[in-house]
């Protein structure tokens, strides 16, 4: 096998859950685990889908593989090396390396700031001059099949779906050769959700590149991942191909998860109540 | 069921803008719902659905009015002044997308249940209490005494739509109105939801009116289905009808790409380009630049309607 391009060793988040004030004098401050104890290895070139719950972890283990968040235990390794050790040029290899696209386009995007100049700071942010970065912008939109038109827009001036391929646009100029997208589709429209994911499939075929598209929606997760990563409490819980994962699927949760996305009419017909019933209860 | 329908919309129009420039956002909106029915509202996003609703509560945002059109409830007209305050609450209840905006932060959702019932039924204070926990129970909140104390912040995001949800039915309306109740919500959360949404549907009886742009999920709970595009109902059926046999291209292609666990892989079904603009709507059928079965005709004419029994589709193809 060739060697991972990311990979992460028994990774541990942990949280001091904050009490009241008497509470944190009479007793011990407990610790929650965000993220308890996760193993994985992304070969280049793969579309790993993560899928679970909100509070799952998921999110704190993408910020952890971009390197917003430092693990409290494990390791993350970047080319096969521990990024907590990287710096100098080998460690804005790595930043430059691996690039995050967020759910929310609103609060990612700066509101008073043009598509142009957002898109231009990413490229001059990546080593180029301004008159390359010029250059560089008509084939990076054709890239995330935007118009030219929108540069001079606002990104309140845009459609949520227009917004999502600016925020890949943006992370795609840095030149990454591995993408975290988290939940990037789930506050779009079913409609909208495609073109989104055919996107990131196209950029995986036509670059080669490495993504790990995390979710909670099983339906769109299976559809264009290589293997699939299901969360639960912090863990992974079940690890394989789309196929497997869905038609054999081992654990509780991954049945759970499976029988909770919408089947219309022939879930009409099976009672949804059903469902409540196995749904793991949440933390409230 | 009588031939009254509870509630009755009829070219319902909804404009924003200010001063002399108004574009219609909802253009033209025909919808009846029955006592005790359940009715799906179907549409991407723009498409005028949310609007719809907000006009029925009297809730529209500032800078859109109803031009013209008529909400009828029971009899009385909506749209006429100070007519929709005193139902809003307590004849008509509503749920949103977004229940940590719709609930009051400062005070104990327990509290915020018990205000309502003492407001409108003039409960006393014990009585109130125990109607709230027979509520929280409707909906499926687990030791309900304790979760009455809870501030919303405290509660997930499923736990406080369920508190939403008893909030809205607490003096027995006899419709609600859940507009996008579930797009915040993980899938398994939102299985929970519509089940309970389903389990109070059953035991009250209550007229539904879910406005969604998952049409799987529409299908589960709805009896019968508006599509909406460009402000227009544009195909409304049974809901078995509708994915049986849609006569609309927009909900063939809706229904096509929306997710399902089929075991399919390659690029997702898409509906190539965007939903008009506002105030750029195109002549012709709005939906033609994006159809995948227009013809000359539909860029040209408005389109004309299809009608089989209960089903009705506004498109030149479909009267082909």
């Amino acid at each position: 096998m060739t060697q991972p391009l990311l990979e992460l060793c028994d990774i541990q988040k942990t949280y001091a859950l904050r009490r009241g004030l008497i509470e944190r004098f009479t007793r011990k401050v407990a610790d929650v685990a965000a993220v308890d104890g996760v193993s994985l290895a992304i070969p280049p070139g793969e579309i790993f889908g993560l899928v679970g719950e909100s509070g799952c972890g998921k999110s704190t283990l993408a910020q952890i593989m971009v390197g917003l968040l430092a693990p409290s235990d494990g390791m993350v390794r970047y080319r096969g090396q521990d990024i907590a050790m990287l710096t100098g040029v080998h460690r804005r290899i790595y930043r430059r390396g691996v690039q995050m696209v967020f759910q929310d386009t609103h609060s990612s995007l700066n509101p008073r700031k043009r598509i142009r100049r957002t898109l231009m700071e990413a490229l001059v942010a990546r080593g180029l001059t301004r008159a390359e970065a010029a250059d560089a912008l008509p084939p990076l939109l054709a890239q995330v099949g935007l118009d030219t038109v929108l540069l001079q827009r606002l990104p309140h001036e845009l459609s949520g779906g227009q917004r999502q391929r600016v925020g890949i646009a943006r992370a795609l100029a840095i030149g990454p050769d591995v993408l975290v997208a988290d939940e990037p589709v789930s506050s779009l429209d079913v409609s909208l959700q495609g073109q989104i994911v055919n996107l990131l499939r196209d950029l995986n075929r036509e670059l080669g590149l490495t993504i790990i598209l995390i979710s909670h929606d099983l339906a769109v997760v299976s559809r264009i991942c290589h293997r699939i990563g299901v969360m639960s409490a912090g863990r992974i819980v079940e690890e394989g191909p789309p196929a497997e994962v869905l038609f054999a699927p081992r654990h509780p949760y991954t049945r759970t998860l499976i029988a909770a996305v919408p089947r219309g009419l022939e879930s009409r017909r099976a009672q949804s109540v059903a469902i409540a019933e196995v749904c793991i209860a949440g933390p409230m | 069921m009588t031939d009254d329908p509870l509630l009755r919309i009829d070219g319902l129009h909804v404009a924003f803008g200010e001063r002399s420039r108004w574009h219609d956002a909802v253009r033209g909106v025909d919808l009846r719902i029955h006592r005790g029915e359940v009715v799906g509202l179907v549409g991407e996003s723009g498409s005028g659905k949310s609007l719809t609703a907000l006009a029925v509560m009297g809730l529209l945002p500032r800078g859109a009015k109803v031009s013209s059109g008529r909400v009828v409830f029971d009899g009385i007209d909506l749209t006429a002044p100070g007519k929709v305050e005193r139902l809003r609450g307590a004849r008509i209840g509503m749920i949103f997308q977004d229940p940590l905006s719709a609930l009051n932060p400062a005070i104990p959702v327990g509290r915020q249940i018990t205000d309502s019932l003492r407001t409108h039924q003039r409960l006393g204070a014990a009585d109130a209490r125990d109607r709230a926990e027979a509520l929280f129970d409707l909906v499926g909140i687990a030791r309900p005494r304790e979760r009455l104390r809870a501030y919303a912040h405290e509660l997930s995001g499923g736990m406080r739509q369920r508190v939403m949800t008893a909030l809205a039915v607490a003096n027995d309306p006899e419709l609600l109105i859940a507009d996008e109740p579930t797009t915040a919500l993980d899938v398994t959360v939102q299985a929970q939801v519509m089940a309970m949404l389903d389990r109070v549907r059953r035991e009250l009886g209550i007229a539904i009116l879910f406005i969604s742009h998952n049409l799987e999920l529409v299908a589960e709970v709805c009896d019968r289905v508006s599509v909406m595009y460009a402000g227009r109902v544009v195909e409304e059926a049974a809901v078995e009808t509708l994915f049986g046999r849609p006569r609309h291209p927009y909900t063939r292609q809706l229904l096509r790409c929306t997710p399902r666990l089929d075991g399919e892989t390659g690029p997702m079904p898409t509906i190539p380009g965007l939903p008009p603009r506002l105030g750029a709507v195109p002549p012709g059928c709005p939906f033609a630049p994006r159809c995948d079965a227009a013809f000359d005709r539909c860029t040209a004419e408005t389109p004309g309607i299809w009608r089989e029994g209960p089903h009705m589709a506004v498109c030149w193809e479909a009267l082909r």
